[in-house]
């Protein structure tokens, strides 16, 4: 009897966030959404068992991917998290940021199909030392 | 001592008689020229005057040795502030360092300068852009004494080109999010995510999905287009096979070839060592030869790539046996959005970037882009890259 998964989403786009969850659900996870940098830390907060992360760049408020991760790196119980990186900033630098800070995998939304990115999600939590 | 002989003396006086109206004759000649001369140098003063450009004279150690007027309108120097400096001394170190080296280049071969793009910083710490031409000074035994010409202040134009690349770029980006939104939601629906579809319902919106796809295509390009424009593009060069990146190019397009019947060949020299290239560029560019050989090559048309080694470079080239470039529009055909007219009528799907895109990389990686085309023959590309390798560039962004 294998429990749900869940993923935290966190992502500003309503549209795209609706777009993942709904996608998420139908493949068996149990999403959890965020629009903010704070929403986010609050739901590792109230949720035990986040399986992984889900992250856009620019988020909604003053604080983008980097404020997130910065402060998840801070926190022992979130540090193994893996988290992907799914944004339209396909900046150099940022991507060179965001490997650095030890993220697992980085997407350009655009150029990406939502069930090509979820079934990397699915890979990846069967085999994590594959990825 | 004896009287001088009568006839002498009238020889004597002859002889100075004849000199005297040579000399006068010189004296003449000398006032038309002189008077040739100032009217040379009236003129020129006119024309200096009446230039909006600023015309300049260097001498062998690229040092001011003339400098026009209008030098105080647009750079805010006195004429005289920058006689005896250097064109150089007039800008920030690593412009300096560019324009230094191509001045260095075009001299020694005694090269005129043209149309060379260069930012200087004015009196009043103002940036300023010039478009420079010069030509070289020769004397007559031969010996290179520096340059003369003219600089236009382009700096407006600049701006306008800069305002408006930054205003594609922020256009392209607002854009990808909802043409994510657009493609996400197809895909679900043609997953049948939402509920069984009926193979109309899917066909068409194969068909969105498909238009979507081609938008962010386009948006794509022109965010290459900005960054390559705006410089913000970055080169990491790695050891690579050119034969390795352009056969997973040609994987991509054996199902179009098919298609189209299109018979394929290729011809890589044995001997081709790794070069230092950066791969995403590199790609770039045999993805839109190769791609646009397929395109504008009819049914049953050939197509062939060979690339060898011909020191110090690595020679590329595309042909094949497609429509061809009409010969009148044959130098527009690296411009910015250009599409020649046989083909805008056979294909509606070019955007017009990828050429310009493909020069850009070639003479940022220091190679070389040809072609020669024949209507209803056919077009071949030629790629010069030096075996060298492309260096590294520092940017924010890379290409898509």
């Amino acid at each position: 009897m294998s429990e749900k998964k869940t993923i935290l989403v966190i992502e500003d786009e309503i549209a795209l966030q609706s777009a993942i969850s709904d996608k998420l659900k139908r493949e068996g996870y149990e999403p959890v959404l965020a629009r903010t940098k704070s929403d986010g830390i609050t739901a590792l907060e109230n949720n035990r068992h986040i399986n992984m992360i889900w992250l856009d760049h620019y988020l909604f408020g003053q604080e983008d991917g980097l404020d997130f991760l910065n402060e998840l790196r801070h926190n022992k119980n979130w540090q193994d998290i893996p988290i992907f990186v799914v944004s339209n900033t396909a900046s150099k630098d940022k991507v060179n940021t965001y490997l650095a800070l030890g993220i697992q995998k980085y997407y350009t939304k655009a150029d990406s199909q939502l069930e090509q990115i979820v079934r990397d999600i699915t890979n990846y939590l069967n085999n994590p030392n594959e990825g | 001592m004896g009287d001088i002989p009568k006839d002498d003396v009238l020889k004597q006086k002859e002889r100075l008689e004849k000199q005297r109206t040579a000399i006068l004759n010189v004296l003449e000649d000398i006032a038309v020229e002189k008077e040739k001369f100032e009217k040379l140098e009236k003129k020129f003063e006119d024309i200096a005057r009446s230039s909006s450009d600023f015309l300049w004279e260097i001498d062998d150690e690229n040092k001011y040795t003339y400098a026009s007027g209008h030098i105080k309108e647009i750079l805010g120097y006195e004429p005289e502030e920058i006689i005896g400096k250097t064109p150089f001394d007039l800008m920030e170190a690593e412009e300096a360092k560019r324009i230094k080296k191509i001045f260095a280049l075009r001299s020694k071969e005694r090269k005129p300068i043209i149309n060379l793009k260069n930012w200087n910083i004015g009196k009043g710490k103002q940036k300023v852009c010039l478009l420079t031409n010069g030509i070289p000074i020769v004397d007559k035994h031969g010996i290179f004494r520096g340059y003369r010409g003219a600089d236009k202040n382009i700096t407006e134009q600049e701006q306008i080109d800069q305002a408006k690349t930054e205003f594609v770029s922020l256009a392209s980006h607002q854009l990808r999010t909802p043409l994510t939104a657009i493609s996400w939601y197809t895909e679900m629906v043609l997953s049948e995510d939402a509920g069984k579809l009926t193979p109309e319902q899917k066909k068409y919106l194969q068909e969105v999905y498909k238009g979507n796809k081609r938008m962010i295509d386009l948006v794509n390009s022109l965010l290459n287009v900005s960054r390559l424009e705006l410089g913000t593009f970055m080169v990491e060069p790695e050891m690579a096979d050119l034969r390795e990146i352009a056969d997973d190019m040609i994987k991509e397009l054996e199902h179009r070839m098919k298609k189209k019947n299109i018979s394929f060949s290729k011809k890589y020299d044995n001997n081709l060592p790794k070069i230092k290239v950066d791969v995403k560029l590199i790609t770039v560019v045999f993805q839109n030869l190769l791609s646009n050989a397929v395109k504008y090559t009819p049914e049953k048309g050939k197509i062939s790539l060979s690339i060898e080694k011909e020191e110090p470079n690595v020679l590329i080239n595309v042909t094949d046996t497609g429509y061809g470039i009409p010969k009148e529009q044959q130098n527009k055909i690296f411009s910015k959005l250009f599409r020649a007219d046989n083909v805008t009528q056979k294909d509606t799907e070019g955007t017009g970037l990828g050429l310009y895109i493909v020069k850009s990389i070639v003479d940022n990686a220091g190679g070389k882009i040809w072609f020669e085309s024949e209507e209803d023959k056919g077009t071949t590309f030629f790629v010069q890259l030096p075996l060298s390798g492309m260096k590294a560039k520092k940017g924010t962004k890379k290409l898509n």
